[in-house]
């Protein structure tokens, strides 16, 4: 087990380098000069040459990516031409709220997506099921930007019940800092009336974001569930007289899990991109939203320092993802070689 | 090796019409697509206005006889302007995901049947490429390459490579193993014929499953990135761009970014139908 462990972490050390590479070629390589994007479309060339060596641009390629690996190693991802702050900074400031959105909508995803992926597989055919694909196919069908101004159109506009933007109503203030989680600091520090305005203001950016992966789970579950189910050694344990829920769970769900673990890995990194588009329709400050500005001025560093943050909480979690199906496949837990 | 006439791969097809037509719902979904492709190709002749004549007397109006969804900001067809976005969003995706086919099938073929340093460099590209989730790197890519539709599809059609590569190396894996292919290379048969011949029609269904099921997804992220203005640009009738104006009228004109939004939502979905469909007919395993 130990030696699998070792294998995928020297696996997780070539990938971030290939990583490194990747956003280097978008962030320098592609895009043209950078220089003249940050000295804008009327300056001097002398100014262009300038920035260009302050930048360390005229150095050869291979050192500048040299360069790049060195400062990204010391967690510098550079300035932000438009902020003007390090990039770093911006992210960190920005990253509590993007991942109290995330993780509500995984847990609203998890929360109805197995229940509804596991009944759907045992009842076949029953109503359950017929809710299921249809509650899947529009899940994977549904524009989430659209989707969010459904929402917004229908709860705020129409029926005036929750909010359509930012984390609090205006005039609330934050509750006291402690970890940048709104829900959480409100509730540790004892802010109640912000705790419930906080939870008004998730819930129409969490139900937006959450749908769609709750439909991945919910199709994933229920087609590998039937496939387990359908196989001799379920049928066995039913003909030895197992309750159905034992079989179901001990049997069914334990077999379903390890494609089950890869599937959620993946929803969550969707969710992060699927988040870019919600913070936008919901205006929620969080790193989306900070993207998103990014990009329409063209801000290189932002964008490129968001994007390898992003691919390196992503490979972690698929390195957390395929550590617990080894240990959830025996073989590797007792060192069978297979 | 003679190859099987016309008239029988007329009967073939006509037997795999026959059978998708069976399921109603595939049926449903098949005929909302054709109708798709239809109105793309004729929407000249359909719309009852130019995709993008201004009329500034007529900015928002409602829906009425003569503007059955409204119009827009300046006052264009905003039913003209879907119809002719459906050019936009199913014509590029198409071509998008026929490239991202076609490119990852050849990468994952010649790195799982000339394996080596092939496939060394290959899969490890391809692994590079997973290691975003998708939408980001859709968004990093048509950001660095500059805002349009041409470098919006582009970007998505990278992302997409991987899937097709990695179905094509699996069974080209597979297939190089079996007996037929070793003895064809005993034969002297050359490498580029046995590629054609023997591995290529092996790797083919499960393509057209993946294309099916992939058309749906890229309309998606077409959309997604014409909203977050990475992709078409104004005045094009990209559906996700106009969302993208859209949605400022939401409250007052709310029939302006909603119908938008169901003209996507309804064609996706009818690929995302039919994309099971098809599934259900060539890879009877993944068949509920």
């Amino acid at each position: 087990m130990l030696k699998v462990i070792v294998q995928r972490l020297a696996l997780l050390v070539m990938v971030l380098f290939f990583v490194s590479i990747a956003t280097f070629l978008m962030a320098r390589v592609v895009p043209g000069d950078p220089a003249q994007v940050i000295a804008g479309p009327h300056a001097s060339a002398q100014t262009v040459q300038a920035i260009r060596h302050q930048l360390g641009l005229d150095q050869p390629l291979p050192v500048q990516y040299g360069d790049y690996v060195v400062s990204l190693a010391h967690g510098d991802l550079g300035s932000s031409i438009t902020t003007q702050h390090p990039v770093a900074e911006d992210l960190k400031t920005y990253f509590p709220a993007t991942l109290e959105l995330v993780f509500y909508a995984f847990v609203v995803a998890l929360a109805v997506g197995v229940p509804l992926g596991i009944v759907a597989a045992v009842k076949r055919g029953s109503a359950v099921d017929y809710v299921a694909r249809i509650v899947a196919i529009g899940g994977l069908s549904l524009p989430t930007f659209w989707f969010g101004l459904v929402l917004i159109l229908v709860f705020y506009a129409k029926f005036g019940v929750l909010p359509s933007s930012g984390r609090l109503s205006s005039g609330l203030p934050p509750p006291p800092h402690v970890t940048g989680i709104y829900t959480l600091d409100a509730a540790l520090t004892g802010y109640w009336a912000t705790f419930l305005d906080c939870v008004k203001h998730l819930i129409l950016p969490v139900l937006a974001l959450s749908y769609v992966q709750l439909a991945v789970i919910v199709r994933q579950l229920r087609s590998s569930m039937m496939e387990v189910l359908s196989q001799d050694f379920v049928r066995t344990a039913r003909a030895s007289g197992l309750s159905t829920w034992t079989v179901i769970m001990r049997f069914g769900l334990r077999n379903a899990l390890v494609p089950m673990v890869t599937v959620v890995a993946v929803s969550f990194g969707s969710l992060l991109g699927g988040a870019v588009v919600t913070e936008t329709v919901f205006d929620w400050p969080g790193m989306g939203n900070y993207v998103v500005h990014s990009i329409q001025s063209l801000d290189f560093p932002a964008i490129m320092g968001f994007t390898i943050v992003i691919a390196v909480v992503y490979v972690l979690i698929n390195l957390i993802a395929d550590l617990i199906n080894l240990a959830l496949n025996p073989e590797v837990r007792y060192g069978v070689s297979s | 090796m003679r190859m099987p006439g016309v008239s029988t791969r007329v009967a073939k097809a006509t037997l795999t019409l026959r059978s998708l037509l069976t399921n109603p719902v595939t049926a449903t979904a098949l005929s909302v697509v054709i109708l798709l492709l239809l109105v793309g190709v004729l929407a000249p002749v359909v719309a009852p206005y130019g995709a993008t004549s201004v009329d500034l007397a007529n900015r928002l109006a409602p829906m009425s006889g003569s503007h059955l969804l409204g119009t827009d900001e300046v006052g264009r067809d905003i039913l003209s302007r879907l119809l002719y976005g459906v050019r936009i969003s199913v014509g590029v995706s198409i071509a998008t995901v026929a490239c991202a086919a076609v490119i990852g099938m050849l990468l994952g073929t010649v790195a799982g049947y000339f394996g080596r340093w092939a496939d060394t460099l290959i899969m490890r590209a391809i692994d590079v490429v997973l290691s975003f989730p998708s939408l980001i790197l859709a968004i990093a890519l048509a950001a660095a390459l500059g805002p349009n539709l041409l470098n919006a599809a582009l970007a998505i059609a990278i992302v997409k490579i991987p899937i097709y590569a990695r179905l094509a190396y699996a069974e080209t894996l597979s297939t190089r193993q079996q007996l037929y292919v070793r003895a064809a290379k005993t034969f002297g048969v050359g490498n580029a014929f046995i590629v054609r011949r023997h591995i290529l029609p092996n790797i083919r269904s499960s393509i057209i499953v993946q294309t099916t099921l992939d058309l749906g997804d890229v309309i998606l992220l077409i959309s997604t990135l014409g909203f977050l203005g990475l992709g078409a640009q104004p005045p094009t009738p990209e559906w996700g761009a106009m969302i993208s104006t859209g949605w400022h009228y939401l409250i007052d004109q709310w029939w302006y970014p909603t119908f938008t939004g169901a003209a996507i939502f309804l064609t996706v979905m009818s690929f995302n139908l039919l994309g099971d469909g098809v599934r259900d007919l060539l890879d009877p395993t993944g068949r509920d």
